[in-house]
């Protein structure tokens, strides 16, 4: 009997434990360790402090092709241009296209966005997709933006229809010598 | 030669004498009279070794990453490019697999650390390395001993240089069951001249009564996708070692934050002993 009770202390964490009144409802036991336990190396630092790649690279991109911010401010939500707007764009090599901005797109975290422009040049309707951030541009600058808006920030509907933009150049002229 | 038969058997009578004659014309010399000679044994074309100098591998392993989705990517010439951002997030060497243990040598790689949940056995593999535990492995079989990169090395995004060709393989999105015109391209039937609520399906399965079954490997409607799928040679276009960041032209297979595989070009880089 004795060298039982000696075991049972044995097992247990500390005889001041054992009358304690935690331990009243049963005697805790634990499985000693066969062997000892792996050591586990500490991970390598965070990369980004944890940001999403995705946006840090979209960060950063954004630092080369548009430092002022000019660019961004241009597509605004409030403030930017919209469609029915007119706009001129110059390329690094000083040719330009005129047009009015019939729709654009907003990437979220790419610097894919674009703005569509429309004109007519001898009664044909010529469209041209801006890449915004693409390094090949040099400026783009708001000509007119008219008093009142049709409806829809995107106005694929004005194609062929009595909306449609004329010889949008020639517009302009004719507005300014008003 | 008929001649001199004839002229050789002219004494006798027809029938039976010419049947002597052939055979006395038929004689071989005894297998037994030739000296025997060792030939070399064939080679077993189906053991590991042979098939290790048939294999066309790389000097060195790849890199584990995951995809982090796709962004516009444009060249200094102004050019436009759809682009993939993979990330290289602490990516290990965990282990060594050389010919004496497993028959071929390749570079166990581990990548994600993982702080949770970790099995014992799993614990002490990483001890052993001597890196943190990870959240997933792979393995990358390379051509010799050299190949093997000492354990506890981390290989970052620069590995790869800028220009250079990579292959990019990873288990593709599924689709679920999926038609034939979806599944194999097929065509469909007619939409209009009679054609009867079939307008997308497969039409013929094969001939009538001739083979009187269904051929085995016809292309029919099931399941699409979650297969293993390698995109070839695709240009890097960056490689930020520090932010852990690669990017790489065009699409990969898989979703969002899928785990893919990069290795140099196979076709590009790789060789075989034979």
């Amino acid at each position: 009997m004795l060298s039982l009770s000696a075991k049972g202390l044995a097992r247990c964490p500390s005889p001041a434990k054992l009358f304690s009144p935690f331990l009243a409802v049963g005697v805790r036991t634990f499985i000693p360790l066969k062997s000892k336990l792996p050591t586990v190396y500490e991970p390598l630092p965070k990369k980004r402090n944890g940001e999403n790649p995705v946006s840090y690279i979209h960060r950063q991109l954004l630092e080369k092709y548009d430092p002022t911010g000019k660019r961004r401010s241009l597509i605004d939500q409030s403030n930017g241009i919209r469609s029915g707007d007119v706009i001129r764009v110059t390329y690094n090599d000083r040719s330009n296209v005129v047009g009015q901005v019939i729709a654009i797109k907003r990437c979220v975290n790419s610097v894919g966005s674009n703005i569509l422009i429309r004109n007519k040049f001898n009664k044909l309707g010529i469209e041209v997709r801006i890449p915004l951030f693409n390094p090949k541009l040099r400026n783009i600058e708001v000509l007119h933006k008219p008093k009142k808006y049709l409806s829809r920030r995107k106005q694929f509907y004005i194609r062929n229809s009595k909306h449609d933009v004329g010889d949008v150049e020639a517009t302009l002229r004719r507005e300014s010598k008003k | 030669m008929y001649s001199s038969l004839r002229a050789l058997t002219s004494g006798f009578g027809q029938g039976a004498k010419r049947i002597c004659a052939t055979r006395g014309v038929a004689q071989i010399t005894s297998i037994h009279a030739i000296p025997s000679v060792r030939t070399t044994p064939a080679t077993l074309q189906h053991s590991q070794e042979v098939s290790n100098l048939r294999k066309k591998l790389l000097p060195r392993p790849g890199l584990l990453g995951v995809k982090r989705g796709m962004i516009t990517w444009f060249t200094e010439k102004g050019e436009q490019l759809a682009a993939t951002v993979i990330e290289i997030d602490n990516c290990e060497v965990v282990d060594h697999k050389t010919i004496e243990t497993h028959g071929y040598n390749s570079v166990v790689l581990g990548h994600i650390d993982k702080l949770k949940n970790v099995s014992e056995g799993d614990l002490r593999r990483y001890e052993k390395a001597g890196v943190s535990p990870k959240k997933h492995t792979g393995e990358f079989r390379v051509r010799d001993e050299q190949g093997l990169i000492p354990t506890g090395t981390e290989l970052r995004a620069d590995y790869f240089a800028v220009g250079q060709l990579v292959d990019v393989k990873a288990v593709s999105k599924g689709k679920g069951f999926a038609g034939v015109m979806k599944r194999h391209g097929f065509k469909g039937l007619n939409a209009s001249h009679g054609v009867s609520k079939a307008h997308r399906s497969a039409g013929s399965m094969g001939a009538s009564q001739d083979p009187g079954r269904v051929l085995p490997g016809k292309k029919m409607a099931g399941h699409m996708g979650v297969n293993n799928r390698t995109v070839f040679n695709i240009e890097v276009l960056h490689a930020d070692a520090d932010a852990g960041i690669l990017i790489v032209k065009g699409p990969v297979p898989g979703p969002n934050k899928g785990f893919v595989k990069l290795r140099d070009a196979l076709k590009l880089y790789g060789k075989s002993d034979i």
